[in-house]
C-alpha cells in the first residue's frame, strides 16, 4: 500500500487527502459505459428497420457471432472504465502537517510523485470556472514553491478549492510557527 | 521474373478468424490485469477498495472473456 511506502517523519501526521470531485469521475464513468450499450443500440436500430428498407440480414443464422463481437465490445469499454476508475483513485493530494505530496497517475506507465515542504510553499491559487464548477464546488489548484520554475504543482477537478486552500495555509502558519519555536529554543 | 498478385486472394475459415481474436483479447486481458492488479496492490491507500475493485473488475470481465472462448472454440 502508499503509505507504506511513502516515509512519514516521526512527528508527521496526515491532516488530509484529496481526490478529484465525485463529478469528475461520475461524467468519465457515465460516457465509458454509454459506449458499452452501443451494440445492443445498433441492433434495436436494425430490428427497428421498416420492411422496405431492403436489409436481408437473418439474426438468427448471426446470433453467435452477435453475441461474440458484443462481448470483445463491451469487454473493451469496461477495461476503458477501470482504467478510468484506476487513474481516478489513484491521482491524489496528500497533505501532512510537514509537507504535500502530489500523486499524478497519468496514464498507466507515467506516475508522478511530487512532495514539497509546507515551509517552501510562496503561492497558492485556487480557481473555479464554468457553470457545473461554480454549483458542485470543485476547481483547479494551483501551489507554487520558492525552488524553480518547474516546481509548480496543479491539479485539476478538485472538490471544494477554496477548504482545502485554507487547510494548507494553516498547515503551513503552524509548521512555521513550530520551525520559528525550534529555532529559538536552540543554544547559541 | 516476376509474378502477379493482384487477383489473388486469401481465405480463412471464420473459425480461424474467431480464434484468432479470441487469442488476442485473451493476451491483452491478461496484460491489462497484471498491471491493474500492480497499480492497485502498490499505489492504493485503502485495502477496502482496492478489494471491491478488483472484485468487480473479475465478476464483470471474466464471464466476457469466457464467452469469447466459449463461442470460439464451439463455432
Amino acid at each position: 500500500m502508499l503509505f507504506e511506502k511513502i516515509e512519514f517523519e516521526e512527528d508527521e501526521n496526515v491532516i488530509l487527502t484529496v481526490r478529484k470531485h465525485w463529478f469528475v469521475i461520475t461524467a468519465e464513468l457515465i460516457t465509458a459505459l454509454m459506449f458499452a450499450f452501443l451494440p445492443f443500440l445498433i441492433l434495436i436500430f436494425l430490428s427497428a428497420l421498416p420492411e422496405f428498407v431492403p436489409l436481408n440480414i437473418d439474426f438468427g443464422t448471426y446470433s453467435s457471432l452477435i453475441v461474440y463481437a458484443s462481448a470483445a465490445w463491451i469487454l473493451l469499454t469496461l477495461l476503458s472504465t477501470f482504467m478510468i476508475w484506476t487513474h481516478f483513485y489513484l491521482d491524489l493530494w496528500v497533505i501532512t502537517d510537514h509537507r504535500i505530496i502530489v500523486i499524478d497517475q497519468i496514464h498507466f506507465f507515467n506516475r508522478k510523485v511530487s512532495s514539497f515542504r509546507l515551509e517552501r510553499l510562496q503561492d497558492i491559487k485556487v480557481s473555479i470556472n464554468g457553470i457545473i464548477p461554480t454549483f458542485l464546488n470543485y476547481g483547479t489548484l494551483r501551489a507554487q514553491t520558492a525552488s524553480a520554475a518547474e516546481s509548480n504543482f496543479m491539479t485539476v477537478g478538485l472538490p471544494d478549492p477554496r477548504g482545502i486552500q485554507s487547510v494548507i495555509q494553516k498547515a503551513t502558519d503552524e509548521r512555521l510557527r513550530s520551525l520559528q519555536g525550534t529555532l529559538q529554543t536552540e543554544p547559541d | 521474373m516476376e509474378q502477379d498478385f493482384s487477383n489473388a486472394s486469401v481465405a480463412i475459415s471464420m473459425k480461424t478468424a474467431l480464434m484468432f481474436g479470441f487469442y488476442i483479447m485473451s493476451a491483452a486481458y491478461i496484460i491489462f490485469t497484471i498491471v491493474m492488479y500492480y497499480h492497485w496492490n502498490e499505489y492504493s491507500v485503502d485495502a477496502r477498495v482496492t478489494s471491491i475493485t478488483l472484485i468487480t473488475y473479475a465478476v464483470t470481465t471474466i464471464p466476457l472473456i469466457a464467452t469469447l472462448g466459449i463461442i470460439a472454440l464451439s463455432f
